[in-house]
């Protein structure tokens, strides 16, 4: 500090004195940009070849005293630095940095940074790529995009859930990159994936964001790009600007679509075969194993009873088609925004309304944001930006392997013979006001009783809000204060009306859940590029404030008296459960950059992160990272390398950490009301059980008090490279990285007493390659061709689990079926395979006919070899035309909608000719010996082996697909139309989403649903999940 | 200078307060919804109801009742079974039954008994209750698994990979338990469970006796191997009242109608139709003699008027016998040791001359009154009981037949009163007699695995997957036991 005063004293002295011996000028101007026209504060003006400089105040002015035939650099973030002789007057245009040499991005902590600048990857997308066939889930925007980013959109239902995977899992608990949205860090809380028995998707929160907010989202994927977030950014970070008033007039944009939906896949069925028992028919059966449709009479649905009309049996092969119906959304978007030179505002009001593809279903989603700053003074300046956003969403069916409620288990599963108007005009029995049920016995709920009557809802309420003050008591000194918070309330109601079967006294459900985070951060920059020559530092110091507070107050109700009344008053017993979480975490960071001569750059970081959640030992944990890059071809400049526009290479290493869940370290007794039931509930409710008014059980997972955070070290290299004036750009990312210390519930011997114990155990790798090549074949007047590649491949592998330990299962399904972490193993699908003879034959039992299967077999990788995006963007004067494509490559997929089609004698494949037995191609192990098999089975016998969920290889299959994710169509009016108009733009569209499933290898269902939900490490299984849609929209856009 | 100075004083200050409030703002990772001490009742209504609900569960009563033969799931004619091969145990039911055992309830009870004895004044009573139903705990799962953990068991921080004792010993180690548990009983403390007593309410004296009942019960498993365990037997029987010695002290949980308490197996189908069937090995046995009891456990389908069992996994039809709705009423009771069990147990042992002399005629009267004590609580109709049991074309009397043909008769009332528990149905089939001259014969269901029978739950996959000390080779289905002749 005493060096930088010198230096100014140095200059000052010099000044004066040039002023006495030197012919000296004073040169002012008005530097401003040449998109808007407005003047812009903080350029940097500098004398060339000098260290001496002013820069510009809030109305783009500067003065600066100048020696004669100087020249005079301008230079400002995100545009492209120019130099003029120094006249009296000079005002000066910067136009913006259009290539990514000068490109800005929001790295960690929302510190804007030259592209150049930052030694590792990372990737923006901007709101056009975002708003282009917008999703109403903002993450489903991004599938496709960006390398080494992975966007699953969990199941069909409305509003329902979005998993988001950065470069591979790195954790055996879970996976949840952090966002951070105008510097408050926000809760991505999903349902979690729910139970093998009622699984709703409630949605993530991330959901909420209304696209058409969003400025910029910029993923950090590697541990160097997230350092500075600390333990909380292990999985990768997702950082998003919201849009800001532009300065100058009053502007209104508004974005309409609407949008029309239908399911991308239904399975295919037999339509030959009724209901019934090896050919008989049985109408207490609701499958496809009866005799062949031949229009003879029988007591069908709804006259079951003996003596009751008879009709005749008759195929109906849409009866499961018919019953979605085309969904309808309308998502708009009206926003108004402005600034002057002090101050800037927008205003943005979103909705979306949407009714989904099964009956009853509906989202009503509406967004207020603002976004809002203030200058008070040159050193002085503020923002706020906030949101508002409310949902209120009906009819989130129940997804489940096996619940009587799951509307797809329902509609799937009808017989063939069932005709879905019957069904729909006879939901509920009109003179005892009993629901008819789809068989006798009361078996069998009407997939519209259940869309009537049981639907599950939520509502949210939702508030984030951040303000930052930000002082420079001198130009080189900034001190910024960021607090924010993100608070929601959500209500889930599930409800089953009374006479549902499996449930026929009736009973609901309702959460109350409220989460709030609260964050501060404290930053201080200070900015020297004058102190060394050809040297700019920059220092920043900071430190972060972050508590997380859930609470839960679940009731559970049964056995209602009135009908349809959902009050607890009306239920013969209700249980409340309450849940509570509060975790704490401070830290203390700091950054150091260097750049030297705008091509070489270096970083260094450090943060310390204590947490309340770990032991007071170990609380504290500290984690560095380094990253460097060379701009080589501002090297290479004018040495003969005209065909390279730009060449960088970067490089960086770091350690970061995470914690764990709050209270996992003490020997707790928990009260609980309910116990295991199986085929009932995982947690059936017991208590108060006569005299036992409360129980308390012992923790099942003993608790270590002696647990260490996690630990990741990784690195990672690349380069970006253009060349032909920016046609080719490629990208090229390798990265590695090693994750220690996994804290997981780790299987112990349950005859310890406990099933789990948390331990420090195992290592996870990851590593791969990320490479994106652009392109720009043609580019002429009006007519310009973008392609736009992307592909990723990561390893992961299991490296290491507890000594003695060579498998560890992070998730489970039903019957057998496991994900599980194997050493030298990516996670992979575990469970029944059939078996093979030495020559990769299956072995066949003799007897049976039936393929032997063993259990507990890996039946391949969860994840996929690779993936991929295709972009391909055509313009022409005012059209243009955009198409993405979605690849992947590679993996598993177990699907439990199969299996049940299958066993049931309902698919296609189970039709056919089934008086033709069927000898299924393998061998007999007859005394050491194969022979081969021989044995005729029906097709009865055959596919209910094969689809049965204890041989879960039968209904695995390669995850693989292509996809046609989105094709856009737009046209921008020509803007002479509207010349003397208020209008300055109109652009209509044609969009559409999940068009075209091109390629899978899996039958009746789209290979991306997912069970276990977005919160889950799980993954490549469903059960009955709800289909995925194709949406067909149409746009319109208009700027006032 | 001065000014930086200041700057740097207060700094370091801020540094010095924010470390000390630091540490408070961070000490807050105590879960606000959890104890860490309870009342030790707390505990054993948890183990006691956990281990119940298991017991009549899915897992349980369903999965043993079909491999044991005692019901049918009617193959694919059943909405909720469908075929299979029976032998292929589903891995859950083997891995929760014994997560119960161990941890669910085991566990929950060594705590109880942990913290009741570390009180002060000890509280005798309440560890005296939780070891007893511990030890049925661990009878259960010796029987059902073989050899299992138990000296090692319940320690994870002294033993994290428990070793399997051989059931010889975790049976001896139990009557150990028992004894223990005699000895620690003071009916004159008033420290005991009590209202959380589901069973005797706090009576230590009914707790003795159990602890008796449950002693006999496992010398009569363990006898056939170690027939040195007759004289413990004949020590019992000099004393039958210090044993369970009245249907009114039939050890069992009581269920309700109430939402939510009603028996788990009610729970199950929600008396809807079970899909469920009856065993044809039950009905061959039943039927010829019409016992008064098969209304109680199977229901008729519409137009049947003759029970019709179906054969392990083979296909029912529309005649095919129901498992009655009786049995899976909401406010049926579980049994965990009964009366009429224990007095047919008394009868074998006099049959058998087991720590007694051969008594018949003392067999025959123990025999008939655990028959009508078995068919009364059953509810069956009082007159056809009264009428079944004095008719010796349909119950033998003992001391006309054989002795060989007498004890296979108690065998038989034995199983076919076990109908309803499966798990000890199993037990009970298996100490029948050896290998091959159990009772009844049982034949391998249809489409089970080709080879011998089914002879137990192999080891939890829980286990296997997590304990090293697991024993190599582990046991197959149908390994025998070491009871198991």
């Amino acid at each position: 500090m005493k060096h930088k005063l010198l230096k100014i004293f140095m200059v000052c002295f010099f000044c004066t004195a040039s002023m006495a011996f030197a012919q000296n000028r004073t040169v002012t101007g008005t530097v401003t940009a040449k998109d808007d026209g407005l003047p812009i504060p903080g350029v940097t003006v500098k004398i060339k070849g000098t260290t001496t400089g002013a820069q510009t105040n809030a109305t783009g002015k500067y003065t600066l005293s100048v020696p004669t035939g100087s020249t005079l650099v301008f230079s400002f973030i995100g545009y492209v630095s120019i130099e003029k002789p120094a006249a009296d007057v000079v005002n000066v245009v910067l136009v913006p940095a259009s290539n990514q040499l000068n490109e800005v991005v929001v790295t960690a902590l929302n510190i804007s940074r030259e592209a150049k600048t930052i030694g590792y990857s990372s990737s923006t997308l901007k709101s056009e790529d975002l708003t282009k066939a917008r999703d109403a889930n903002v993450l489903n925007s991004m599938a496709g995009k960006v390398a080494g980013v992975r966007i699953n959109s969990q199941s069909g239902t409305l509003g329902g859930s979005t998993k988001i995977v950065i470069r591979g899992v790195n954790s055996f608990n879970g996976n949840s990159p952090l966002f951070v949205i105008d510097g408050l860090t926000v809760s991505d809380n999903t349902s979690s994936g729910g139970t093998v028995a009622n699984n709703v998707d409630f949605g993530n929160r991330m959901g909420d964001l209304s696209s058409d907010d969003i400025e910029s989202m910029t993923v950090l994927k590697g541990a160097a790009a997230t350092a500075l977030y600390g333990s909380r950014a292990l999985d990768g970070a997702v950082i998003i600007t919201t849009k800001k008033g532009k300065k100058g007039t009053f502007s209104v944009d508004i974005n309409s679509s609407v949008r029309f939906d239908n399911p991308l896949v239904l399975p295919k069925f037999q339509n030959e075969y009724a209901q019934g028992n090896q050919g008989v028919y049985a109408n207490t059966q609701l499958n496809g194993w009866g005799p062949k449709i031949t229009g003879q009479s029988v007591n069908q649905f709804p006259n079951f009873t003996a003596g009751s009309p008879q009709t005749p049996l008759v195929a109906y092969p849409d009866n499961v088609k018919d019953f979605f119906q085309t969904g309808v959304s309308a998502i708009n978007n009206i926003s108004f925004g402005g600034g002057d030179e002090k101050s800037d505002y927008r205003v943005s009001f979103s909705s979306a309304n949407e009714k989904g593809i099964i009956p009853e279903s509906s989202l009503d989603r509406y967004t207020l944001a603002v976004n809002t700053g203030r200058n008070f003074s040159d050193k002085l300046s503020s923002r706020f930006s906030g949101s508002y956003t409310n949902i209120v969403s009906d009819g989130r069916p129940a997804q489940s392997a096996n619940n009587q409620n799951a509307i797809i288990n329902s509609v799937y599963g009808l017989p063939r013979t069932v005709d879905i108007n019957a069904l729909k005009n006879n939901v509920v029995d009109p003179v005892t006001g009993v629901q008819q049920f789809l068989a006798p016995g009361r078996l069998g709920n009407n997939p519209y009783w259940i869309m009537d009557y049981n639907r599950n809802s939520n509502s949210v309420d939702r508030f984030t809000g951040t303000y930052n003050l930000t002082y420079k008591p001198v130009t080189w000194v900034t001190l910024s204060n960021t607090f924010g918070a993100d608070i929601y309330t959500e209500k889930r109601s599930l409800i089953l009306r009374k006479g549902t079967a499996g449930y026929l006294p009736g009973q609901f459900t309702k959460y109350d859940l409220l989460s709030k985070q609260v964050n501060d951060d404290f930053l201080a920059t200070f900015e020297q590029n004058n102190l060394v020559k050809d040297f700019k530092f920059k220092l920043l110091v900071g430190g972060n404030i972050n508590q997380r507070f859930n609470q839960t107050n679940q009731v559970d109700a049964f056995n209602l008296t009135i009908d349809q009344l959902y009050t607890y008053s009306n239920a013969a017993s209700s249980t409340a459960t309450l849940g509570y979480q509060k975790r704490r975490l401070l830290g203390l960071y700091g950054d150091l950059s260097i750049g030297y001569k705008d091509y070489l750059f270096l970083d260094v970081t450090g943060r310390n992160d204590w947490t309340s959640t770990l032991p007071v030992d170990s609380r504290s944990y500290f984690y560095p990272s380094v990253s460097g890059s060379f701009v080589f071809s501002e090297v290479l400049k004018d040495k003969g390398f005209d065909w390279l526009s730009f060449g960088k290479l970067r490089a960086s290493w770091a350690s970061v950490g995470s914690d764990l869940g709050p209270y996992q370290l003490d020997y707790q007794y928990s009260p609980t009301s309910t116990v295991f039931l199986q085929y009932v509930d995982a947690n059936a409710i017991v208590f108060p059980a006569g005299p036992i008014a409360t129980a308390f059980a012992a923790p099942r997972t003993l608790p270590n008090s002696t647990l260490k955070p996690q630990k990741e070290n990784s690195y990672e290299f690349g380069t970006e490279l253009k060349f032909l004036n920016n046609r080719i750009g490629l990208d090229f990312t390798y990265y590695h990285s090693n994750i220690k210390n996994q804290l997981i519930s780790i299987t112990v011997p349950p005859s310890t007493g406990y099933f789990a114990k948390v331990v420090n155990a195992g290592v996870i790798q990851n590593s791969g390659i990320e490479a994106t090549l652009n392109l720009v074949p043609v580019k002429l007047k009006d007519f310009e061709w973008n392609i736009n590649v992307n592909f990723a491949k990561n390893n992961q592998k299991v490296k290491e689990l507890l000594p003695g330990l060579n498998l560890y299962s992070v998730a489970s399904g039903y019957s057998g079926l496991l994900i599980q972490a194997e050493v030298g193993q990516s996670l992979g699908l575990y469970g029944g395979q059939f078996s093979r003879s030495p020559d990769g034959q299956y072995i066949i039992d003799p007897t049976s006919g039936l393929r032997v299967v063993t259990q507990g077999k890996r039946l391949g990788s969860i994840y996929a070899d690779w993936t991929g995006g295709l972009n391909n963007t055509f313009r022409y004067k005012g059209f243009s035309l955009s198409s993405l494509i979605d690849i992947r490559k590679g993996g598993v997929f177990f699907s439990g909608t199969v299996s049940g089609l299958r066993t049931s004698g309902l698919a296609a494949e189970t039709g056919g000719d089934r008086s033709q037995l069927i000898v299924d191609k393998g061998v007999n192990l007859v005394n050491g010996a194969y022979v081969p098999n021989t044995k005729a089975i029906n097709a009865q016998n055959y596919w209910s082996w094969i689809g049965s969920t204890t041989n879960t290889e039968g209904s695995v299959f390669d995850a693989g697909f292509i996809k046609l994710r989105e094709v856009q169509f737009a046209y921008q009016l020509p803007s002479k139309l509207f010349k003397a108009s208020f209008v300055k733009g109109i652009q209509i569209g044609v969009e559409g989403r999940n068009l075209w499933l091109i390629k899978s290898h899996v039958p009746h269902v789209d290979p991306e649903l997912n069970f276990f939900g977005s919160g889950s490490v799980g993954e490549g299984v469903e059960f009955n999940s709800i289909p995925s849609t194709r949406t067909i929209g149409m746009n319109l856009r208009v700027s006032l | 200078m001065k000014f930086k100075n200041k700057i740097l004083a207060s700094m370091l200050l801020l540094v010095a307060v924010s470390g000390v409030s630091c540490k408070k703002y961070l000490d807050i990772n105590t879960n606000p919804l959890t104890a860490t001490k309870v009342d030790p009742k707390l505990l054993f209504g948890y183990a006691v109801t956990a281990w119940d609900v298991s017991k009549n569960s899915g897992d349980s009563y369903i999965s043993i009742g079909f491999i044991g033969q005692s019901l049918s799931s009617g193959g694919d004619f059943s909405q909720n079974w469908g075929a299979s091969n029976l032998y292929n145990v589903s891995p859950l039911s083997i891995g929760n039954t014994w997560k119960v055992y161990f941890s669910n309830g085991g566990n929950n009870l060594q705590q109880a008994i942990s913290i009741a004895q570390a009180a002060s004044p000890v509280n005798n009573n309440t560890a005296a209750q939780c070891k007893i139903v511990l030890a049925q705990l661990m009878y259960e799962a010796t029987t059902l698994y073989g050899d299992i953990p138990y000296s090692q068991a319940f320690q994870p921080d002294k033993y994290p990979y428990p070793k399997y004792d051989a059931q010889k010993d975790v049976l001896e180690s139990l009557l150990k338990l028992l004894d223990e548990a005699i000895a620690q009983i003071d009916p004159t403390s008033v420290l005991k469970i009590s209202d959380y007593d589901i069973y005797y309410g706090g009576d230590m004296s009914k707790w003795k006796k159990l602890a008796n009942s449950i002693k006999f019960k496992i010398l009569m498993v363990m006898v056939d191997k170690d027939p040195t365990k007759a004289a413990a037997i004949g020590t019992l029987l000099s004393t039958p009242d210090a044993m369970i010695s009245s249907s009114a002290e039939t050890w069992l949980t009581k269920y309700t109608t109430g939402t939510n308490n009603q028996n788990p197996k009610y729970r199950l189908f929600l008396g809807q139709n079970p899909f469920t069937y009856a065993s044809k090995v039950i009905t061959d046995l039943m039927v010829p003699t019409n016992d008064p009891r098969l209304p109680q456990y199977f229901d008729l389908p519409a137009g049947q008027t003759t029970y019709i069992g179906v054969p392990a996994n083979v296909d029912a039809d529309e005649k095919t016998a129901i498992l009655g709705s009786y049995l899976l009423r909401p406010d049926a009771p579980s049994v965990i040791l009964s009366y009429q069990e224990l007095e047919l147990l008394q009868a074998e042992a006099y049959a058998r001359g087991l720590g007694v002399g051969v008594n018949m005629t003392k067999a025959e009267a123990l025999f008939k009154q655990g028959v009508t004590d078995a068919m009364t609580f059953y509810q069956a109709n009082p007159a056809a009981v009264t009428a079944y049991v004095n008719d010796p074309t349909k119950l033998p009397n003992l001391t006309s037949l054989s002795a060989t043909d007498a004890i296979k008769q108690i065998h038989i009332q034995q199983w076919v009163d076990l109908m309803d528990r499966p798990l000890e149905a199993f037990v009970q089939w298996k100490r029948s007699g050896p290998d091959g001259s159990e009772v009844p014969a049982l034949t391998l269901p249809k489409d089970a695995t080709p080879g011998p029978l089914i002879r137990r739950y192999t080891l939890s996959p829980d286990e296997t997957s997590a304990n090293p000390n697991i024993p190599k080779p582990q046991p197959t289905y149908y390994d025998k036991m070491w009871f198991d002749l």
